[in-house]
């Protein structure tokens, strides 16, 4: 299903889920870009470092 | 603590002796000496994770803007920095034209023609920099620095005052650009360098050879420095000239310890990084609470490896408030007022004065005219568009309205604009990856302007034809004085305006 946000169409931010200590914060859609598919994400509360995969809940991607 | 100036002075083969005299610590202790009430001195311990900020954001509440010197920061790692830190420098816009000896309200001209003088640097020797009093290449730890954490989710601490110097390896001109760093461990950092930006151009060029990319990054000056520093030139161009021309006198260079004169430093810098940018590693860096106030996303980005700092034995910490006056005013919408003035009335010689207002904080530009023909309020809207990526709505208006007065150019929009008319918009522009309101994947969106100005006249000699405004005969206005029936400490008891 295609993302669609009203005023913004498709959102440039994704919403993820640390998955160490489920706090939400958002990410550039761009991790989704097969070159960058390797970069792993930095929970920026707890510093867990993960793979956006693991992220158990996740929003406009 | 008392702030010494460490003043020195060289020779140069073709400039005989040069002074130094500007540096941030010159320019402290002036501030100190004429005017004290424009500093203010924390003397207990203050955290840098968050609480200098956020004192920072109480003064701008209230919209006031002391230079704010903390003698003992608290560091990341919750000790006391042997380094003090200051910041708000470049908050105030009188404060901030005033170091550079401009008129707060001609700062467009002015840094332009001040810009325009290019004044070559000089090389010193680095036995004649101060910002190589100490020398570490080993057991580097930058988070010994004062750097601060500024805003909730920003990860960790970030140098928001690091101007980052890279070379183009075509032709091995220097640039350099106030970027964010993000301190991600002892030696390694995050490095955001935006999408179109000189730094980014010369990354590409970098990783496209297979090479890591050097890079120097300086942090303290004296503010005129900074001010020209950031001066928006074109690629490649080195921004020394441009920032010794608005200083009023040649910076003052010296060889970086990695790169030689590959890549040159302010020698009257406070801290200089020295590293590189290596080759494809991406990682992730942000989110980071930037310029338009909001927090952006978390982004794939290069990393810095950190293999040398120098610095002055006596170094200051030079901090700013980022997202807040201190980040806008004179680091970036001076130049950026500049630069919009020389496009414009290179187009439009009708153009009188151009204001970056901090309420749109660089997507809003507000440009005075004197409207001498149709169509040109829509030729100044097209014009200034390009002068930087970051700008987004242009607003033109007449002589009458005062651009430094956000009521009166509301008041032009609401009653010289008819928006079938009058608003032009131009989509799919390259844009500035900050803005919240642009959709997917983020580098074009819309741009525009609204002309707001009345009909030039009918004629030479003859009046617009448009309504007059409200106002006494001119005589009355000059007789009728509000001293003459009201005092000082009545009138500020009258009820006002919210």
């Amino acid at each position: 299903m295609t993302v669609h946000v009203e005023k913004l169409g498709l959102p440039r931010d994704v919403f993820v889920t640390c998955p160490q200590c489920k706090k939400i914060y958002y990410i550039e859609r761009l991790f989704y870009d097969p070159s960058y598919d390797h970069v792993k994400l930095h929970c920026p509360f707890c510093h867990h470092e993960f793979d956006k995969r693991d992220s158990p809940q996740v929003w406009g991607a | 603590m008392k702030i010494q100036s460490a003043r020195s002075s060289t020779t140069s083969p073709d400039k005989g002796i040069v002074s130094s005299t500007k540096d941030l610590h010159s320019f402290l202790e002036e501030l100190e000496a004429r005017n004290p009430a424009a500093l203010l001195r924390i003397r207990t311990p203050m955290d840098t994770r968050y609480d200098i900020t956020a004192l920072q954001r109480k003064l701008d509440q209230v919209r006031r803007y002391p230079v704010i010197f903390v003698e003992k920061p608290i560091t990341y790692e919750g000790k006391q920095s042997q380094f003090p830190l200051v910041t708000n420098l470049t908050a105030s816009r009188e404060l901030c034209a005033a170091i550079l000896g401009m008129d707060p309200r001609q700062v467009a001209q002015q840094y332009y023609e001040r810009m325009t003088r290019r004044l070559q640097p000089v090389v010193v020797d680095r036995s004649e920099a101060p910002c190589k009093e100490v020398i570490q290449t080993d057991k580097i730890n930058l988070w010994e620095l004062p750097v601060t954490i500024h805003t909730e989710m920003d990860p960790g601490p970030y140098i928001g005052t690091s101007f980052v110097t890279t070379i183009d390896p075509e032709t091995g001109i220097d640039n350099m650009a106030l970027q964010r760093i993000w301190v991600k461990s002892p030696a390694r950092t995050g490095f955001w360098p935006a999408m179109g930006g000189h730094n980014w151009m010369n990354l590409q060029k970098w990783w496209a050879r297979g090479k890591d990319m050097p890079v120097a990054i300086w942090i303290g000056h004296h503010p005129a420095g900074l001010a020209g520093a950031q001066a928006r030139l074109g690629y490649p161009e080195s921004h020394y000239p441009a920032m010794g021309g608005v200083m009023g006198e040649p910076v003052r260079l010296v060889a970086t310890e990695l790169f030689g004169d590959q890549i040159m430093v302010p020698a009257d810098a406070e801290i200089v990084i020295e590293g590189y940018v290596p080759v494809g590693v991406i990682e992730a860096e942000g989110p980071f609470g930037e310029y338009p106030g909001y927090i952006g996303p978390q982004r794939p980005s290069p990393v810095i490896e950190v293999k040398c700092v120098t610095r002055r034995k006596q170094a200051v910490y030079h901090d700013v408030g980022v997202g807040l006056a201190d980040h806008l005013m004179m680091m970036g919408n001076f130049p950026l007022e500049a630069r919009i003035y020389d496009l414009t009335k290179r187009a439009i010689p009708e153009v009188l004065n151009v204001y970056v207002p901090l309420s749109g904080r660089r997507n809003h530009v507000y440009v005075q005219i004197q409207k001498t023909r149709p169509g040109i309020g829509r030729d100044v809207i097209l014009s200034a568009l390009t002068a930087d990526t970051r700008l987004k709505h242009i607003f033109v208006v007449d002589e009458d309205i005062d651009i430094f007065n956000e009521e009166q150019v509301l008041w032009a929009v609401a009653y010289r604009s008819q928006w079938d008319k009058d608003i032009v918009v131009i989509r799919d522009m390259a844009t500035f990856p900050l803005d919240p309101s642009i959709s997917a994947p983020g580098y074009t969106g819309a741009k525009g302007g609204i002309d707001c100005t009345m009909p030039p006249p009918l004629g030479p000699g003859l009046p617009r034809p448009f309504q007059q405004t409200n106002h006494p005969p001119a005589e009355v206005e000059k007789r009728i004085r509000l001293e003459d029936f009201v005092t000082p400490g009545q009138l500020s008891k009258f009820p006002g305006q919210i």
